[in-house]
């Protein structure tokens, strides 16, 4: 229990051990690196596995132009929330984001749903590789959307990690869809988006956990 | 007019932030200094306990120091301000709501347990009305400290009385209370600070 006086000893305190610091950048600035990150990433995928054919993927059916639509408005929902969570006094750019993110995973469901038992009928050994590019290619907006969220205020970690990993493997799925040239939709749903976003949820999680240990 | 003089306090406290962000002391006390009548006035205003409200004052003060890279000089420094006092009025009240809850647990736990004296209804209540560190730190005392502070403490019994009951001499028995209370008094005071 703390007393008026112990209170005005902590302003002192304070005030004694201030030292100068650099403020955050500005959420919109955090927003931009990380889409440059994304985009060289684009690049270079481009480069290694050849151009992607977004018309093409959106003309093969609904299923497959919805992945294309809800994945990319997964990734950047994901991510701003993630960034604005650890920024105080940004609770409504927050809240947007996680209702678009809401949205885009409530869609993803749907289109499961919708593919009844059609939806795990491609084995996972055959989505692996789609599932592993896309959470490598989830690696360098995650990186730096991470560092970002890092700077941050100190509060929030697993919510953080989770919705910055998420993104980021939602960005990765993204890429790998346009340029995976499989038709069966199960193996998108799969490879592209539900193992990936598993794996970047359980490993944001953990980020956030250590991070939460770690504080003082 | 409340809306200017409101616009005018933001402009003065982003100005002690900005300056406090370039590590001057000065500015970041008179900031810390004006916000804590209207911290107090909240986090009171959010139901925390009366006992516990400077120790959330102290948390939300500890936050900004460690937040404050987090605001920037071209944004308004209120909202920022109240984000973080919402953020941890509400872990405060989180974690108030949890402790009543394990102490009605332990208290219903104790309730449940066989009374120090069956046949004396004063000593029952006593027994239950213990706080439940103060039973944990009664439970660790020596067999024959126990026995004495509970005859005279806990059944509030003469020493006399106590002293027949547990089969010593009155100064033996008054020895063993006073060291079993200054072993309770060092047990529950560094419960208290961990």
């Amino acid at each position: 229990m703390s007393d008026e006086r112990s209170t005005e000893r902590l302003v002192g305190r304070l005030a004694g051990d201030l030292a100068p610091v650099r403020p955050i950048a500005p959420l919109h600035r955090q927003a931009l690196a990380v889409f440059a990150a994304w985009a060289a990433t684009t690049l270079g995928a481009t480069l290694l596995f050849g151009p992607a054919h977004p018309l093409d993927v959106i003309a093969r059916g609904a299923v497959s132009a919805s992945f294309v639509g809800l994945l990319g408005l997964l990734a950047p929902a994901s991510l701003a929330l993630g960034l604005a969570s650890r920024i105080p006094g940004r609770e409504r750019v927050g809240w947007l984001a996680a209702a678009v993110g809401a949205a885009a995973l409530l869609g993803l469901g749907c289109v499961a749903l919708a593919l009844g038992d059609a939806a795990f009928a491609t084995p996972f050994a055959q989505c692996e590789r789609c599932a592993l590019r896309s959470v490598v290619l989830a690696v360098p907006a995650g990186l730096v959307a991470g560092l970002f969220a890092r700077r941050g205020a100190p509060w929030r970690p697993g919510l953080a990690g989770a919705a910055v990993a998420l993104g980021a493997a939602a960005a990765g799925g993204f890429l790998v869809h346009l340029g995976c040239p499989r038709t069966d939709a199960s193996h998108w749903l799969v490879g592209h988006a539900l193992a990936p976003l598993a794996a970047a949820v359980v490993l944001g999680l953990t980020v956030g956990a250590i991070a939460r240990w770690r504080t003082p | 007019m409340d809306e200017r003089r409101k616009d005018d306090a933001d402009a003065e406290r982003a100005a002690w932030m900005a300056a406090a962000q370039r590590g001057d002391a000065e500015a970041y006390a008179s900031l810390l200094k004006s916000l804590l009548p209207v911290l107090r006035a909240f986090v009171r205003r959010r139901g925390v306990d009366a006992s516990a409200v400077e120790d959330v004052v102290q948390e939300v003060l500890l936050l900004i120091h460690r937040a404050r890279h987090s605001w920037r000089a071209d944004r308004p420094f209120d909202p920022w301000f109240w984000a973080i006092a919402r953020n941890a009025t509400t872990d405060a009240l989180r974690r108030q709501l949890r402790e009543r809850a394990r102490r009605e647990r332990a208290y219903d736990q104790a309730a449940a347990e066989p009374p120090l004296a069956r046949n004396d209804p004063e000593a029952q209540l006593a027994a239950r009305e213990l706080a439940p560190g103060l039973r944990d730190a009664l439970a660790k005392l020596p067999a024959a400290q126990r026995q004495a502070v509970e005859l005279l403490y806990v059944e509030q019994v003469s020493v006399a009385e106590a002293a027949a009951r547990a089969g010593v001499s009155p100064t033996a028995l008054k020895v063993r209370a006073h060291r079993g209370s200054r072993a309770l008094r060092a047990a529950l005071g560094k419960g208290e600070r961990s």
